[in-house]
């Protein structure tokens, strides 16, 4: 099916490129690949759950990555987070540490840090921002992911707009919503584009089945009438015999009676005809009882495109993607029957090696004049856009690529976060709690809402306390008051192993509060294995600390580490998720109040802890959604998806 | 000197451990959720288990082996074991994420063994370089969860029937959970096995996606696609000129070789489309893999495989599918076990069948059973044999019974016995007679 000519570069050997990307080329091609490497990607946040996303955009070869963040690596964090590197990263910048340690996965890809507060970079440089292909926020505290999300949402054409992606998780739970203003999408990879218009033939499909006779005694050509041919040949038996209309639904099996009628008796070889009447479902009944492509209509999936006001008003700033809409349109209006170019591609089925290739001739013939009309459409549609380039302005593959997916394309308008906070669509929440076949996960999302007006509040996540939660957010101490740890006395840029072999040019000052942290005597190193000795390492750890010779200062800490307690929490943090109820239109009467209250209690369990299956899970998911976007292929969520490991859980759902 | 030797040892061996280094997870061992079970016991009992007493077995060193490894490593899992047959090809680096270009060619999980030891201080990780077949049911015995990243349907069916046949109902520690995952492409699932207790992995077999094959009368005959014109370099011209040659799918020689077949055969039919990629494809049955499924379907696993060990959650009963092309979706079910599961169930499976038939008819109705994916079966009744696939001399021997009708070779109710290279047990089909 494949329409590859048998040209001598796709026969040659692949370059070590192509077989390194092998299994996933085939799967988004090197057209999906060259946007994937053209890509630059900003992720805010170092930290196990941002490594985890980082790594799978590495190993597939995006063209770039920039780590932003300002804070040292966590002890923590050093414990959950794989691209961290015990004995080595501890005391060091965490976005240079992980950008060093990931750019191993794959030479291909450049890598970047940048040591600087988020917020506050947000606010003196916001054209930062706007310069990347992508931006990937995670665990960043939702007021710095709401101004990014207005920031990004302004971005006005012919500047690219810049999708965001904001991810945060708790223990076994975890959620990410996109914001997208729009994509359009040409490449969304249906199981199947075969269109046969066997109800709606044109003449030289009508003409190539007019040469086969199914009255033929000779058992070798009867047994290799292709398929598509009996039947069209016997929707024209059907139509003659019922003064021209084709056979309904009610009169499906005198239909299949009628196809058996032809068969060979004593020809024990005909599955032509089991053929036939296995493609009935698919290839009659379906287009005749809808407009659906295989009809030669047009789905209403894509009449909405074609009324659309960016089809409607054309500027030299529509994207390819309307442009080519709008052509689609008029080759719809300027076509006899009302159809959407034809695709060409034709399944298997039992014929003669002459036959198949005759016919598939007839489809590919046609298909080509379709595709040729609709480049000249294209051509004028970006002449009278002025568009530059004028009529050449799209690339060849691009149009073909987009003629043979012209009944599958998707659009998606997302929301921004202003307005899903804002103007939350109550009908999908309701919506949400009613999943008739699986778990349902939306809870969660409640009681991450919740734990932000917590945040807010008490200046710690519930259940954890406010030294831990501060370090998941990475945030920007100086701020509050109080230092962390070390910092970098300057912001800084680095990458491309700018860094590298010329040790540590940064190196970090350590803090009275970070030197508790150090590492504990090894093990291992003293000829002893794991298991207890760690126990006791442990413990010679704490009996230090508790010898601090500043203990003023150990005192202030001890508080800051002070685990809190967990009914208290429990208490308040269902107080916030009132409000949140309230803002989302839940009902307070029903099984959802139970579902939430679980969440809650299971949010203060995990105090927004980093577990690390679940960090990899969701480090899989925003990766694949990333590379849906960059690569304008397959469909991603929109907008909002929470996992839910307890239950092993995606939902999906647009607020 | 001395001094300069512990400094090096130590720089070389990482620390083991250090504050806060287990902060994140003991948030979820010291307390428990809604949903845990009441048999949680937190704080040290739970976690001198997964990090001093639990013992891991991981099937498959590849795509979704690299994941579980790290992932079980960073989870608090220090007694992890690995095996895997192969060595590191160049096109694993797109998603294997311990290996680097400078392994190609070296096994799989020794590699993977050495970094993540390196990378997570205090982990042991033992790997094996060979076969599961090479393991008896002693090796077995040593493990508490067992978890499979293979790509192979016939080595998990081998895994889960050892599994299903190592349970002793004397011993509850016999017992051992079994977590299995699996992708292709954008698409995967990750699903529980507690052997005898619940559905196992050949209660579901007949859920597998059917393979591709071309008829051989097509690929000789009638070519009309480019598949057709590689299977005919490769089923019929390379044996041909070759004689018993094996061919080698990973040799880029031979590749080319069946390119070139190929291409002369497809231009004399008209036909296009066929490349060395597809050639390759086609030769080699390549599954599309990409590192983000891997991970996803990879993290399941652990994820169910922490909780065994700590009974932190309750456990997935017992299948999750995946699919990420179209948004993303799972399906959460219970997949039912089959009571007359040849590895699993306690009844024996009947098979109606007319006497008028040949037993050769018998032979491709067993061919086509979805739940039994085999190809070759051999078949006996009482300890004789009806129809040997092999050695060569038994073959001839029993061929005229495939001529012959099943009224003549067998009686109401007798049990037939079916063997073959894809089964991990012998399979009893009852006979009756419509």
């Amino acid at each position: 099916m494949t329409d590859t000519p048998n040209s001598v570069a796709s026969s040659s050997r692949p370059s070590a490129h192509s077989q390194r990307y092998d299994r996933q080329l085939r799967l988004w091609a090197s057209s999906g690949q060259a946007s994937l490497e053209k890509s630059n990607i900003l992720i805010i946040g170092a930290n196990s759950l941002s490594s985890q996303i980082i790594k799978n955009l590495v190993l597939p070869g995006v063209g770039s990555f920039t780590i932003l963040d300002d804070a040292n690596v966590d002890p923590a964090d050093m414990g959950v987070n794989f691209f961290l590197q015990p004995g080595q990263s501890q005391g060091r910048s965490a976005a240079q540490e992980m950008a060093s340690l990931l750019s191993q996965l794959n030479e291909n890809v450049e890598h970047n840090f940048k040591i600087e507060s988020p917020q506050a970079l947000l606010a003196s440089k916001p054209g930062y921002f706007r310069s990347f292909s992508l931006v990937i926020s995670v665990n960043q505290p939702p007021e710095f992911d709401l101004a990014l999300s207005d920031l990004l949402w302004s971005i006005e054409p012919p500047r690219p707009q810049v999708p965001l992606l904001k991810i945060r998780s708790s223990g076994m739970v975890a959620e990410m919503t996109i914001d997208i203003k729009e994509l359009g999408i040409v490449e969304t990879h249906p199981d199947s584009i075969i269109d046969l218009r066997l109800t709606n033939p044109f003449p030289e499909l009508v003409a190539f089945a007019e040469s086969f006779n199914l009255a033929t005694t000779d058992s070798l050509t009867h047994s290799h009438i292709p398929f598509v041919v009996i039947l069209l040949k016997k929707l024209e038996e059907w139509k003659a015999k019922n003064g021209g209309s084709p056979p309904s639904t009610k009169s499906r099996e005198e239909f299949v009676t009628l196809i058996n009628s032809s068969r060979q008796p004593g020809n024990l070889d005909e599955e032509n005809f089991d053929e036939a009447i296995a493609a009935l479902g698919k290839h009659v009944w379906r287009p005749l009882s809808s407009d659906h492509v295989g009809a030669g209509g047009v789905p209403s999936e894509i009449r909405e495109l074609f009324k659309d006001a960016r089809c409607e008003v054309l500027s030299s700033h529509s994207t390819n993607f309307w442009l080519m809409v709008r052509a689609l349109r008029d080759f719809v209006d300027n076509s006899p029957t009302k159809s959407l170019p034809l695709t060409g591609s034709l399944p298997d089925m039992k014929s003669l090696s002459a036959t198949y290739v005759g016919l598939q001739n007839v489809y590919r013939n046609k298909a080509t004049e379709d595709l040729e009309t609709f480049t000249r459409i294209l051509g004028q549609v970006c002449v009278n856009a002025g568009v530059r380039g004028g009529s050449g302005a799209i690339d060849e593959d691009e149009i073909q690529a987009f003629v043979k997916h012209a009944g599958y394309l998707k659009l998606i308008r997302g929301r921004s976060e202003r307005e899903r906070r804002e103007r939350p669509r109550t009908d999908a929440v309701t919506m949400a709690f009613l999943d008739p076949v699986n778990p349902c996960t939306f809870q969660h999302h409640i009681a991450f809402r919740a734990s932000d007006l917590f945040y807010l509040k008490h200046a710690r996540y519930p259940g954890s306390s406010r030294t831990f939660s501060r370090n998941l957010r990475n945030q920007d101490l100086d701020a509050q008051g109080r230092s962390r740890g070390s910092k970098p006395d300057h912001g800084a840029d680095g990458g491309g192993g700018e860094g590298e072999g010329e040790g540590d040019p940064r190196k970090a000052k350590r803090s009275k509060s970070n030197e508790s942290d150090e590492m504990v005597a090894n093990g291992e190193a003293a000829g002893v294995g794991a298991g207890s000795d760690v126990e006791m390492a442990v413990e010679t750890c704490v009996n230090h600390e508790g010898h601090g010779e500043e203990e003023e200062e150990e005192e202030e800490e001890e508080k800051e580490e002070e685990e809190p307690c967990f009914e208290e929490d429990v208490r308040l943090l269902a107080k916030e998720a009132e409000s949140v109820i309230k803002s989302l239109g839940i009902s307070t009467d029903g099984e959802e109040m139970e579902k939430i209250h679980d969440s809650l209690k299971e949010m203060v369990r995990s105090g927004h802890c980093s577990l690390p299956p679940t960090t990899a899970l969701m480090g899989g998911v925003v990766a694949q959604e990333a590379i849906k976007i960059l690569t304008r292929q397959y469909v991603p969520a929109d907008d909002l998806v929470i996992y839910d490991g307890i239950q092993q859980a995606l939902g999906v759902f647009k607020l | 000197m001395a001094d300069v030797q512990a400094a090096s040892s130590q720089a070389i061996a990482g620390p083991s451990d250090w504050k806060h280094r287990h902060k994140h997870i003991d948030k979820i061992l010291d307390r428990p959720g809604p949903s845990t079970d009441e048999a949680f016991q937190p704080g040290t009992t739970v976690k001198t288990f997964l990090r001093e007493q639990c013992k891991i077995l991981v099937i498959g060193a590849g795509g979704l082996g690299c994941e579980i490894l790290a992932n079980l490593a960073l989870s608090g899992f220090r007694d992890i074991h690995i095996i895997d047959m192969d060595t590191i090809d160049v096109s694993n680096l797109n998603r294997q994420f311990l290996f680097r270009d400078k392994d190609v060619g070296r096994p799989k999980a020794t590699v993977a063994a050495e970094f993540v030891e390196k990378r997570v201080p205090g982990v042991k990780v033992t790997p094996y370089h060979g076969k599961i077949q090479d393991k008896d049911d002693d090796y077995y015995m040593q493990f508490n969860i067992v978890i499979c990243g293979l790509d192979s349907v016939e080595a998990r069916r081998w895994m889960n029937a050892t599994l299903v046949n190592l349970v002793d109902e004397e011993n509850p520690e016999s017992l051992k959970p079994l977590i299995d995952g699996g992708t292709e492409g954008f698409k995967g699932q990750a699903r529980v096995i507690l052997p005898t207790i619940t559905s196992c992995y050949e209660c579901s077999l007949d859920m597998l996606n059917k393979q591709t094959t071309y008829p051989i009368c097509t690929i000789a005959n009638t070519p009309r696609l480019p598949e057709h014109c590689i299977e005919w370099a490769s089923v019929l011209e390379w044996p041909r000129v070759f004689g018993d040659k094996k061919l080698d799918s990973d040799n880029p020689d031979h590749i080319q070789w069946l390119l070139e077949q190929a291409l002369a055969r497809a231009e004399s039919f008209n036909i296009t489309g066929v490349t060395w990629n597809l050639t390759q494809g086609v030769v080699k049955n390549i599954i599309p893999a990409i590192a983000s499924t891997n991970a996803i379907i990879a993290a399941a696993c652990v994820l169910e495989a922490f909780k065994f060990a700590t009974t932190s959650a309750p456990y997935l009963n017992n299948y999750m599918m995946y699919t990420g092309n179209d948004s993303v979706y799972t399906y959460t079910f219970e997949h039912e076990k089959r009571p007359d599961c040849p590895v699993c169930g306690g009844e024996s499976r009947t098979l109606e069948v007319r006497k008028e038939w040949k037993l050769e008819k018998l032979m491709d109705l067993l061919k086509e059973m979805a739940d039994l994916q085999i190809s070759r079966p051999s078949l006996s009744l009482s300890g004789k044999p009806l129809y040997y696939q092999a050695p060569p001399q038994i073959e001839e021997s029993t061929r005229p019974n495939l001529e012959k009708e099943l009224g003549q070779l067998l009686e109401e109710g007798d049990e037939i016995t079916v063997t073959d290279a894809k089964l991990p047990f012998t399979l009893g089909i009852l006979v009756k007679f419509v």
